[in-house]
């Protein structure tokens, strides 16, 4: 098991290559274990590269000032030359949220099942609730223009999953929604400078904060096409919203999330997201020894890639600081290849159009969680049984 | 070119995606595949199966056959599909086990388990009839 435990957190470090998604890791890998060792690679490999996109996230594709309404929050204080103290509250709130989520598992492994049960029926119910509350949280115009987003970006996701336009539309879609247009948006942007050894000392992460964002990653597993971003958002509604409160949030619910991804595989025989599917084709989900081993290669993986993090980050962010924006092109360059080669001409298309559904929260100020009706629409419309009759509209329209 | 000249242009042109999306949609075929092929990553895709009839039963004008090839899938034809197929194409209340049809219609996931869930009355069409009609 150490070989394949050694391979995934390896492969997780590719997380400090930009928009490298954890998804394409794994088919690229996949052939390389089978079985319980499959199971322990994809577990590790997804913790450890939970840990290192933090640094181009924070670091990486700052956008110009225009853009300052709708800025991620770590680009936000990078602005500021606060990248290292986003950092660093990023790890630290991992930390204390896995620390949490891990103490949370008795619980989580008796109530999960019972909340599914519950739940289940109400799911497209409970998720137009939650997509409402991010449009309410939206002043003024910006509801209007967020309901626009998150339906548009809900249709387009629609089309793509329910036809066989493309065999695995996932990549090219997420590129164009979140990747190509946060490199786009930071041509002409400034490059986060880290503080250097003036930088901030002590535990960063708020309690309260992280204990919130610990609980919401467990229950996020109880609804599909949940992401930590839009979980966070809905959040903060009941928090104070500043930079540094949606990055423990967000922080929290992504570590939390990620163990209970892997939980809800054997307690609920659900699968919530690309490496939990992996883990549930290669185990008996039954066997409650194979639990133990994936979430001890994933914790394992975790701690690992967080130590590294931790001592590393302030030299880390010298050199990201250093590539600033001159390596955008070449990454704007990397993406449009790769979703080339992953889904030829219709990829492109795919990702060329919800690039343009993706600039529109920075362009509008709106939120960017909005563009996840993407996946959050056609979970509302299949639960619903709407897909059906939707389908055939379209086919006969 | 500033920002609200720049959203414009993108809500034109990503509707114009949505658009041409539709149309590729329009003209897909759905997707052949195995049963056994078939998991919880194609819930919500369009797909044809095909195998042999092993079950049939009807429940309030509901049709529910359970399709296996490589392994079993359950096929549900809703009553007013049931109703449309039994006037233009198909009686399933005459489908036999031991015949063999090919299935288009979507995936589903019902208490866990897959179901392809057909949505046209074409979307059955008898392979071997077997001691079916």
């Amino acid at each position: 098991m150490l070989f394949p435990l050694a391979a995934g957190i390896a492969a997780g470090a590719l997380g400090l290559v930009p928009f490298l998604h954890t998804n394409l890791l794994l088919q690229l890998t996949q052939n390389w274990f089978y079985g319980l060792g499959l199971a322990a690679f994809a577990a590790a490999l997804a913790f450890s590269h939970s840990v290192f996109e933090i640094i181009p996230s924070v670091f990486l594709f700052v956008p110009s000032g225009g853009q300052a309404l709708s800025m991620l929050p770590a680009h936000e204080l990078a602005m500021k030359g606060k990248a290292v103290l986003a950092a660093r509250t990023v790890l630290h709130s991992m930390l204390a949220s896995f620390a949490a989520a891990l103490a949370l598992l008795p619980i989580g492994l008796v109530a999960l099942p019972l909340l599914f049960d519950a739940v289940a029926p109400y799911s497209p119910f409970i998720l137009i609730a939650l997509a409402a509350s991010t449009f309410l949280a939206e002043k003024g115009k910006n509801a209007i223009a967020g309901i626009f987003i998150f339906l548009l970006s809900g249709a387009f996701g629609f089309l793509l999953f329910s036809f066989p336009i493309q065999k695995e539309p996932l990549f090219p879609l997420l590129s164009g929604l979140f990747g190509i247009p946060a490199v786009l948006l930071s041509f002409g942007g400034k490059p986060a400078k880290p503080e250097g050894e003036k930088g901030p000392k002590g535990f960063l992460a708020d309690a309260r904060l992280v204990g919130a964002g610990a609980v919401l990653g467990m229950l996020s597993d109880l609804l599909p096409a949940l992401s930590p971003a839009f979980v966070s958002s809905i959040a903060l509604a009941f928090f104070e919203e500043s930079p540094l409160a949606f990055l423990q949030v967000n922080a929290a619910v992504i570590s939390s999330k990620m163990l209970y991804d892997f939980v809800a595989v054997f307690s609920v025989g659900k699968a919530r997201s690309g490496a939990a599917v992996a883990v549930q084709q290669a185990v008996i989900a039954t066997d409650w020894s194979q639990f133990l081993i994936v979430i001890a290669a994933g914790a394992a993986a975790f701690f690992a890639a967080l130590a590294v993090l931790l001592f590393a980050s302030r030299k880390l962010a010298g050199v990201m600081a250093s590539l600033g924006s001159r390596m955008n092109a070449a990454v704007l360059a990397i993406i449009v290849a790769a979703v080339f080669a992953y889904g030829g001409p219709a990829g492109l298309f795919t990702a060329g159009a919800a690039t343009c559904i993706g600039l529109l929260p920075p362009l509008v100020g709106a939120r960017r969680s909005h563009t996840m009706g993407a996946l959050i629409v056609p979970s509302i419309v299949y639960s619903l049984g709407w897909a059906g009759p939707l389908a055939l509209l379209v086919k006969t329209f | 070119m500033e920002d609200g000249k720049l959203a414009v242009a993108c809500v034109f042109l990503a509707l114009l995606g949505t658009v041409m999306l539709v149309f590729l949609a329009r003209e897909t075929e759905p997707q052949k595949m195995e049963i056994g092929a078939l998991g919880m990553d194609d819930v919500g895709r369009l797909v044809e199966v095909g195998g042999a009839i092993t079950g049939v039963s009807e429940r309030d004008g509901n049709f529910f056959l359970k399709l296996c090839s490589d392994k079993c899938v359950q096929v549900v034809v809703f009553r007013s599909l049931a109703q449309e197929m039994k006037v233009s194409s198909i009686d399933l209340s005459l489908l036999k086990a031991g015949g063999a049809v090919s299935v288009s219609g979507l995936v589903k996931e019902y208490r866990g388990e897959l179901e392809v869930v057909p949505f046209d009355r074409n979307s059955i069409e008898v392979t071997r009839s077997g001691s079916a009609a």
